[in-house]
């Protein structure tokens, strides 16, 4: 078979997927809503209410990406100090932890230990900003080592450091920054757990009432209409900044990191008061290990069936993704259409899954309903994981193997991908970490017998069953340490292939 | 026509006169189902709480804190909406032999009492772990002498005994039941020998307990078995005397005699009819048929066993 053929072959995989997960749900929500019409409750645009709950979401998000941007600021300091994050892998799976953990576990572990009376906006920016700042940390950090650090150190030579800072890193760092809000903010705007978990009425929170009391699609699509505008000219944004950051020298020639523990220190401290903290409180308050046992007795199939289900959505994601990254233009549109899929809130996509397979039995009443959400929403993941494998082998090889007779399917399978075994399994555990702590999702797409873990958790929350609820967190957590640690063998051996290449 | 073949002739003419009488829906012994997604009149939004009245009606509380009566065929004739909703929405309904229907309003801290048509007649109790007070009512029982019993939870985890002009007794639980204070005392109902029978959900348990609150049976545990219970949200004594369990997790209901022994489960998890998904409640209605609330499929089953 000739090159063409092969990837034309090996794209078709993921276009299925791809139609089954996003085409599909997307064209039945918007043709369903039309068929069935605007409801008493639904206008053709967003009611007064809505747009008021809106305008608080966007407030409340703007405000909580500001947050987590300053509280990221040190990290991204001392990121910059050691360099490109793959020269440390521990450095990578450290900055993950808080992000693979369910953010609702920080709010129910603050409340737990600062009371339930912490509860409202402030909690929520909180904690926010607490789950989320390694986001920026590593956009401004990466800057920072790439192209600041540089431009500073010559700028010291000449002026004060405040001028030196101020008037040559900021500006080049400002395209990073501008990104890393930007970032912070369509993921907030739309998150949906600790809004809940702090008791406040968001859109988010109302897209999922509105979602579970009606029949009609367009008492959740007409809402969500200014969520998805502003989410479109947000990701537009972010990839016209990523695409325009000034050139830097690719390899960060500062000084052995190991010389500066006092970052790691740094590092460290942040992520064990940011994620630690809490955790370790909901954990020692309620004596959670001696509880686990308890909670993995009442719900077995629950536990098992989210990790299934989880882990199936990893792989799917992946094996979509490796398809659909195979073949470069097609990945150039896909991965932000599939980007801007998962920003969406849950509780839209969730309806659009269920208005597209409500009528076939062997998925609305089974699992592969709750599997197709998730990979409808962290498929960008498996995409751009799959790219950076791909990218992440040298063009002279691929030419050498090409000249010595390889096969197309040999050059993509064995040259690009396997190789990179271990980042495309990370991919596949981060998807399955995600999927699992996904309330909005887990909610929405429950199946009768299969009552997703998120779900569950939130069903705890709410009937005041902190035990059984610290118990299913801790699981939860335990259920993210498998990404955490191909995170770090991912990077320890692209590490590896660095130092082989010099 | 050959004599001998007229006996078969009428056997088939026989059959098919029988055959044209459609049979009832016995999908699993489903005779009726109502309700369906929405806020419409009929409609629900996950349905919580349900109770049966002498005249056949029945009354359905759901997340939009609506109270809506249904004819004993399930057909919509009236309904209410709570005075509050936001904090949360109720989770008990009960109606007393004069027809009174009192409502555990949850999240407000409160029992409210109505008349049939949606009128309030009374309220009592307030937010509080005191006498008098509650913390989140679940559900309420009255007695034959007309004592009303309240069941709480979220560190109250108690009943309290009201008289029948809603005013304070005392608390009648125990603080222990078999080495295990009650967590989430679900629903309540008492039998001919007026006996309580508590369904305590967090310890997937069913309790019997005098008037008086002295313990004189528990029986279950965790698990899916027959016999085994997984949150029990409901339980109603049938007029057999049997123990109607409404089970949460295990999306069935199952029956028990007074010794604790299981007579059956109907139900498990689904979609389709004869199926449950998460009921929160169960009652039997005045002509016998058994009414489910299957919440998560926001409908109302109608069981003939």
């Amino acid at each position: 078979m000739n090159a063409r053929t092969v990837r034309t072959l090996l794209v078709l995989p993921g276009l299925v997927v791809l139609a089954a997960t996003i085409l599909v749900p997307m064209t039945a929500l918007i043709a369903r809503s039309f068929q069935a019409g605007l409801s008493d409750s639904a206008g053709a645009f967003p009611s007064p209410r809505q747009l008021g709950l809106f305008g608080k979401s966007f407030w409340m998000a703007a405000r909580g990406a500001t947050l987590a941007l300053l509280i990221a600021m040190p990290a991204a300091f001392v990121i910059g100090l050691l360099g490109q994050l793959r020269k440390s892998p521990a450095l990578g799976a450290l900055l993950l932890t808080p992000l693979l953990l369910p953010p609702m576990v920080y709010a129910f572990g603050w409340q737990q230990s600062l009371g339930r009376s912490l509860q409202g906006e402030g909690a929520c920016l909180l904690v926010w900003a607490g789950w989320a700042w390694p986001i920026p940390a590593v956009l401004i950090g990466g800057g920072w080592a790439k192209r600041g650090r540089d431009a500073y150190e010559a700028a010291l030579l000449v002026s004060p450091r405040g001028t030196a800072f101020g008037q040559v890193v900021l500006p080049l760092l400002g395209r990073n920054i501008v990104l890393a809000w930007f970032a912070l903010f369509v993921v907030f705007l739309t998150e949906y757990s600790v809004p809940h978990a702090n008791g406040l009425i968001v859109l988010s929170t109302e897209l999922l009432g509105w979602a579970s009391q009606s029949n009609n699609p367009a008492d959740v699509l007409i809402p969500s209409l200014p969520v998805i505008g502003t989410v479109l000219l947000a990701l537009g944004l972010m990839m016209w900044l990523w695409n325009h950051q000034p050139d830097g020298p690719s390899e960060q020639s500062s000084g052995s990191y190991k010389h500066r523990r006092w970052c790691w220190w740094i590092l460290v401290t942040m992520v064990a008061g940011s994620a630690g903290l809490p955790i370790g409180i909901l954990v020692w308050k309620f004596k959670a290990w001696q509880l686990v046992p308890e909670a993995v007795a009442t719900y077995p199939s629950e536990l098992a069936a989210s990790l299934g289900i989880a882990a199936i959505s990893g792989i799917i994601t992946l094996v979509s993704g490796i398809s659909l990254a195979s073949v470069p233009s097609v990945r150039r549109w896909l991965l932000p259409l599939l980007l801007l899929f998962g920003l969406l809130p849950g509780a839209l996509i969730g309806e659009s899954v269920l208005v597209a397979y409500s009528h076939v039995r062997i998925i609305y009443h089974h699992w592969p309903l709750l599997a197709i959400g998730c990979v409808a929403r962290y498929g960008w993941v498996g995409i751009f994981v799959a790219w950076l494998a791909a990218s992440s082998t040298e063009a002279d090889l691929v030419d050498q193997a090409r000249s010595d007779g390889a096969s197309e399917s040999a050059i993509i399978m064995q040259i690009r991908y396997l190789p990179n075994l271990a980042l495309l399994l990370c991919g596949s555990a981060i998807v399955a970490s995600l999927s699992l702590a996904d309330a909005a999702l887990g909610t929405m797409l429950t199946v009768p017998g299969i009552g997703p873990i998120s779900a569950i958790l939130l069903q705890k929350f709410h009937q005041l069953e902190d035990g059984m609820l610290v118990a299913l967190s801790l699981w939860l957590i335990i259920a993210s340490l498998p990404a955490l640690i191909l995170v770090w063998v991912a990077l320890r051996l692209q590490q590896t292939r660095l130092l082989v290449r010099r | 026509m050959q004599l001998d073949r007229i006996p078969f002739v009428l056997l088939f003419v026989v059959l098919g006169v029988v055959g044209c009488e459609p049979p009832p829906m016995t999908e699993n012994g489903v005779v009726g189902v109502f309700g369906g997604t929405g806020l419409g009149e009929g409609e629900f939004s996950y349905p919580r709480a349900i109770t049966a009245a002498a005249d056949g009606s029945v009354y359905v509380v759901d997340k939009s804190a609506r109270i809506q009566r249904f004819g004993v065929d399930g057909v919509f004739e009236s309904g209410w909406q709570m005075p509050k909703k936001t904090a949360g929405k109720p989770i008990g309904l009960t109606v007393h032999k004069d027809g009174r229907i009192f409502v555990a309003d949850t999240h407000y801290h409160r029992v409210l009492v109505y008349d049939a048509t949606g009128q309030e007649l009374a309220r009592f109790g307030e937010e509080g772990m005191g006498d008098g007070q509650f913390q989140l009512p679940t559900d309420v029982a009255i007695d034959d002498d007309g004592f009303i019993y309240v069941g709480e939870y979220n560190g109250n985890d108690r009943i309290t005994k009201w008289s029948a002009d809603l005013t304070f007794v005392k608390q009648i639980s125990p603080p222990e039941i078999a080495g295990l204070s009650m967590v989430r005392p679900a629903a309540m109902d008492f039998d001919n020998e007026q006996t309580l029978w508590v369904a305590d959900a967090c310890n997937h348990r069913i309790i019997r307990l005098s008037r008086k609150g002295e313990v004189m049976s528990v029986f279950g545990e965790r698990g899916t078995e027959p016999g085994q219970l997984r949150y029990p949200y409901d339980i109603t004594v049938t007029p057999e005397q049997t123990l109607l369990v409404c089970e949460y997790g295990n999306s069935r209901l199952q029956w028990f005699d007074k010794e604790g022994k299981s007579l059956g489960t109907w139900g498990g998890p689904g979609r389709d009819l004869g199926q449950l998904w998460s009921p929160w409640g169960a009652t039997v209605g005045a002509n016998g048929d058994v009414y489910v609330v299957d919440s998560l499929n926001s409908r109302v089953q109608i069981v003939r066993r």
